[in-house]
């Protein structure tokens, strides 16, 4: 099982991943493959799975499922998933490269406007520097590229000890704070 | 000016010690260039071509004395004596070595600047009017909104992986002399019928390779909502903003694509959700931030003998006269004036400053100017708030330190960029042709007679120099190894005061040419625009009139012969 950084702390991961992105470096350890058509086989425990497979097995995932995640990409219409918010323990936003931004938005967004209060996760491709930033836009958790950055990473949480702007965990811009 | 409390202080060192662990991992191997490079780029750090640059921030262009000496020290200590102004209003060092950064930082931290956005995909450093606060034809103070929004975007943590740069400028008089059609988001502020103050929003404007004029989202955004509205637009971009292709990743390019309309749809539908809950600006907030900009100690002067006095030596020493018409310009307070040194002397490299001469400017700034200096997208310096009856005195001080070319908005007020001489991107040199440029018409008399004009040369398509919003614009190209340059006329981004000329995109003369026939062609276009220029009651024609009137054509016909 593999680590990863949740509320500020070095944790084991026990969520399973269902087609998960193809980069995905966790895939070898814990994926778990679903067996279609649905058996009545045995309840997958706590798994992430992907938009396509939870737009199209939906009904499936959630007797077989429990607790139940879903991993996005940045770009992705959250409207398409907006009523099923409740059902997610987990959302993992899924950054295909460091430079890719999206996710920060879709992150703040989910948070802000949806309200989701479940574990927000970002996965893929991130720098540790990216720690303190993807914490201020409402992640919790994250699933480092590379075990050996968790410790950087974790510290990288505590970059900064003040911020100008309002953010999550943070109500008050500093002009309201000064 | 806006001065550092303990949250500010406290976050730009930390910043510091973030970005010395980060170089630090770098050297030792542990980030490689590729992770380095974003980290990097957002504390200024480029790779030139000779050596690294650092560009550090000077937010809306203003410095005080105690910055300006530090940044001689600097530029003694760890570069080669000398710094640059850039058209962000910004400066740079060309020639620091990477391991030296992270002291340089930490020196800049002591009197409270930073590199911070700089350079890399993320909302760059806010720009503004050089004389906000004191022009005559201003509607709202633009300062304290731009160090509302300074702060906003200073380490935003959703916005620091964008598409692209990201560049904002705000503007708050009649004329727009911050190119605010030129910019990510331009504002411009405003006042309704009712005197509420707010702002025109203009988005997607920009030059380098596809040149646009922004086009306006909103017509009147009122203040309390500007960074919603903001934090809106940033968001539509970040989402959709293309990522595949580094020339079209622009917000310009995501507006086309998307038209208008539905750009500023989807913004608005952002804005909705956000707009009551995020940052909403009560007028405590506005007067806080205004409060930093408060109104220097003026004294009450007699105007009428004062400007006879001044009439009086502008007679007797014309050189003094022509300073006067040329580099002072009127401030809101009477009596009162403002005055740009001109880095743009003979022989200089367009926007260079050497330590000595921003020591001497940090002295001039103390005893004429409450100590406060601002740079210009022009690449000059400008002390704002200097009393008349010091003009004469600062005008001598101005001349012994080589500041007081009366060249101020006329052709050898070249802006440049470093080109190839500096720049890795660069096609071309730059800055030989501005000298040549300097050279040929260093005859004030003839400066003169040419009057309002505009050139500007970028070594490259990135248009670094603002080349396509000249009047007269000269760019970089290479054709087979070769270094060729292209021109361009009709060009204006209404920030010299042409303010019957709306924002225009520079034309094409025709093919390139080689830079030793770079002067010929340029004598070509002024000669032309001399033989076709007319007097209209009283007023003779700038350029940008002759041209508008008489077209493209002429011009080729006399160049191309």
């Amino acid at each position: 099982m593999s680590k990863i950084i949740k509320d500020g702390d070095i944790v084991e991961d026990d969520w399973n991943y269902i087609d998960p992105p193809r980069d995905f470096h966790t895939v070898t350890p814990t994926t778990v493959t679903p067996q279609p058509p649905c058996t009545g086989g045995a309840a997958i425990p706590a798994a992430i799975v992907s938009l396509d497979h939870w737009l199209s097995q939906r009904t499936q995932l959630l007797a077989e499922i429990s607790p139940v995640g879903i991993w996005l990409e940045g770009h992705v219409d959250v409207s398409l998933v907006v009523d099923d918010l409740p059902f997610f323990d987990v959302i993992a936003i899924y950054f295909p490269s460091f430079s890719d931004g999206r996710g920060f938005s879709l992150g703040n967004q989910l948070r802000e406007r949806y309200t989701f209060q479940g574990e927000l996760r970002a996965i893929g491709n991130l720098l540790p520097d990216q720690m303190y930033y993807l914490h201020r836009c409402g992640f919790n958790a994250v699933d480092v590229t590379n075990p050996k950055d968790l410790h950087l990473a974790r510290e990288a949480l505590m970059d900064f000890s003040n911020n100008y702007q309002e953010s999550w965990g943070e109500d008050k811009p500093i002009f309201r704070r000064r | 000016m806006y001065l550092y409390d303990k949250y500010d202080h406290k976050l730009v060192q930390e910043r510091v010690e973030q970005f010395e662990r980060q170089t630090a991992r770098f050297i030792t191997g542990d980030l490689t260039d590729e992770q380095f490079l974003p980290l990097r780029l957002q504390n200024g750090l480029y790779i030139q071509r000779h050596a690294p640059m650092l560009r550090i921030a000077v937010p809306y262009g203003m410095l005080r004395t105690a910055q300006l000496k530090k940044m001689a020290h600097i530029c003694r200590s760890y570069d080669k004596g000398y710094c640059h102004i850039t058209t962000r209003q910004n400066l740079q060092l060309n020639w620091p070595s990477i391991e030296d950064v992270p002291s340089i930082l930490s020196e800049l931290a002591h009197v409270e600047m930073h590199a911070i956005q700089t350079s890399g995909n993320c909302i760059r450093n806010i720009t503004s009017d050089p004389f906000a606060g004191v022009a005559p034809d201003e509607i709202v103070d633009s300062r304290p909104y731009c160090e509302i929004v300074r702060q906003w975007s200073t380490l935003h943590p959703e916005f620091a992986f964008l598409p692209r740069k990201f560049k904002i400028a705000i503007s708050g008089s009649s004329t727009d002399r911050a190119a605010t059609a030129f910019h990510d988001i331009g504002l411009q502020l405003i006042k309704s019928e009712t005197g509420a103050v707010g702002c025109k929003v203009f988005v997607g404007g920009g030059l380098g390779r596809t040149p646009i004029i922004a086009p306006v989202i909103c017509d009147f955004l009122p203040e309390q909502f500007l960074l919603s509205y903001l934090c809106a637009i940033l968001r539509v971009y970040n989402r959709f903003g293309r990522r595949d292709n580094k020339y079209k990743a622009r917000i310009k390019i995501l507006v086309k694509e998307m038209g208008v309309a539905d750009f500023s749809q989807a913004v608005e539908q952002e804005w909705q959700d956000i707009k009551s809950n995020y940052s909403l600006l009560s007028p405590k907030d506005i007067t806080q931030a205004q409060d930093y900009f408060s109104t220097p100690s003026y004294q009450p002067i007699d105007i009428r003998s004062t400007d006879a006095q001044l009439d009086h030596m502008a007679l007797k020493h014309p050189a003094f006269g022509r300073w006067l018409h040329r580099n002072v310009s009127h401030h809101k307070v009477p009596g009162y004036r403002s005055v740009t040194l001109s880095l743009k002397p003979t022989g200089n490299a367009p926007g260079d400053i050497s330590a000595e001469q921003l020591e001497t400017v940090a002295h001039l700034a103390e005893h004429f100017s409450f100590g406060e200096i601002r740079t210009t997208h022009q690449q000059n310096i400008v002390l704002a708030d200097v009393n008349s009856n010091d003009l004469f005195t600062l005008w001598q001080h101005a001349q012994s330190a080589g500041f007081a070319t009366p060249n101020i908005g006329t052709l050898t007020d070249i802006i440049c960029c470093p080109g190839g001489d500096y720049c890795a991107l660069a096609n071309a040199k730059s800055i030989p042709i501005a000298e040549k440029i300097q050279n040929t018409y260093d005859d004030i008399d003839y400066l003169y007679d040419l009057g309002e004009i505009s050139l500007n040369i970028s070594g490259c398509m990135n248009a670094c120099a603002h080349h396509h919003v000249a009047n007269i614009g000269i760019l970089g190209v290479d054709k087979k190894g070769k270094e060729f340059y292209q021109v361009t006329l009709g060009g204006n981004n209404n920030s010299r005061g042409s303010t019957n000329h709306k924002p225009a995109i520079g034309k094409v003369l025709g093919k390139a040419f080689p830079a030793d026939e770079i002067p010929n062609v340029i004598d070509c276009v002024l000669t032309t625009y001399l033989q076709h220029r007319i007097e209209e009651e009283g007023f003779l024609e700038s350029f940008l009139d002759t041209y508008e009137r008489i077209g493209m054509p002429i011009f080729k016909e006399h160049v191309y012969v």
